[in-house]
């Protein structure tokens, strides 16, 4: 089973809970003409059991082994899209399948993506790709689809 | 046990950051492949290994990967270490998931293919591979040489990277053989690295030493003398 991939698009500072059996590096995604998408750490290494990060306004990934849980516990307006490495598809209609548990159901339908040219962004958030690399399964990007 | 002199090392330090074929072209650049190769350059050199050819984006072709591992395994003593590097991205056959490419500047160069090259190695020789890429770990299941091959791997054989400007991975292994570019006392055997590297990094992106004689997790990593921890 491929690794669970998780994106989540940030609309006002937020407090998340990630609940994971493993350790887990959080990390924030910007965009620039010059070099595209760069992610860099958010934070320490999220150790085994429930964590809460502040999240400010933003873009952010991780990636776990097995199945996790994610609970926004304050703020609230967060997106969170998720797939599986294995799932990943250039199908456009297809989000994969999810193994991240939401906790809560507060989410914005459509999200714009706060760090990014909307142009880009719109397949990124319509096709739950989350951060599987956009054409190729193989390796791991920090790069939205541009299929 | 005794310590045995290799008197000569031999590196090749491939980054492969810019793709032509078609499908490899759409993903985003490996921007730390160079970045990669300075640091194990930079361990290689205290090494003592002063030959070491570096093949970056437009020069690091399969033919010609291909030639220069071949060249380096020729010419190397047969006691000899060589180190070679590659940084870049790697994709997986879906069906056959045992089938692990490097992607180079105009296609991909499987695993197995690497290891065979490998293969002519003398016995007493001695091998490290730096593996900054998906799927790391996957070159050890197709090592069948008799020389003594060290895998450090950026990731497990079914793991991919995060393809950051830098190589969380690279700079770790640099900051643990020669922190501050002076060797580390410390790092005494590929054991202890392996350990090292293993700590406080998430586990959905594990790096990992592996080897093919058990010997060698005694043997001082980057160092052109064999030594053993337990002399």
């Amino acid at each position: 089973m491929g690794d669970l991939r998780v994106r989540l698009y940030v609309y006002e500072p937020s407090d998340v809970e990630l609940d994971a059996r493993e350790k887990v590096q959080m990390h924030r995604l910007a965009y620039s003409d010059r070099d595209g998408f760069s992610a860099e750490k958010h934070g320490g290494l999220l150790r085994p059991g429930t964590s809460r990060l502040r999240l400010e306004t933003g873009v952010y990934h991780f990636r776990t082994l097995d199945d996790a849980a994610l609970r926004i516990a304050a703020g609230g307006r967060v997106t969170v899209l998720g797939s599986d490495a294995d799932a990943a598809t250039s199908d456009p209609k297809d989000p994969g399948r999810s193994r991240l548990r939401p906790r809560q159901s507060e989410r914005s339908p459509t999200p714009p993506c706060p760090g990014k040219p909307t142009a880009t962004h719109s397949s990124a958030g319509a096709t739950g790709h989350a951060a599987a690399c956009p054409s190729s399964p193989s390796c791991t990007s920090t790069e939205p689809s541009d299929e | 046990m005794p310590t045995t002199a290799s008197a000569t090392g031999l590196a090749l330090h491939i980054g492969a950051d810019v793709l032509t074929n078609e499908r490899h072209a759409r993903w985003p650049q490996a921007r730390f492949c160079r970045d990669t190769v300075a640091r194990v350059s930079r361990l290689c050199e205290a090494a003592g290994i002063h030959e070491q050819l570096v093949l970056l984006g437009e020069q690091a072709t399969r033919a010609r990967v291909r030639d220069e591992i071949a060249v380096a395994v020729a010419r190397l003593d047969p006691d000899g270490l060589l180190v070679l590097t590659f940084a870049g991205h790697s994709e997986r056959d879906k069906v056959d998931p045992d089938e692990t490419s490097w992607c180079l500047h105009d296609g991909g160069l499987s695993v197995r293919a690497v290891s065979a090259l490998l293969a002519d190695l003398p016995a007493t020789a001695r091998v490290i591979v730096v593996s900054d890429t998906c799927y790391a770990a996957a070159l050890g299941q197709h090592v069948a040489t008799a020389a003594t091959v060290v895998l450090l791997a950026a990731c497990g054989e079914d793991q991919c990277v995060l393809m950051l400007p830098r190589s969380d991975f690279v700079v770790r292994l640099e900051s643990l053989v020669l922190p501050d570019g002076a060797r580390n006392p410390s790092c005494g055997t590929f054991a202890w690295l392996h350990e090292e590297l293993q700590k406080d990094v998430p586990d959905v992106e594990m790096p990992r030493v592996w080897t093919n004689h058990a010997a060698a997790w005694t043997h001082r990593p980057f160092y052109l003398r064999e030594e053993h921890a337990h002399g």
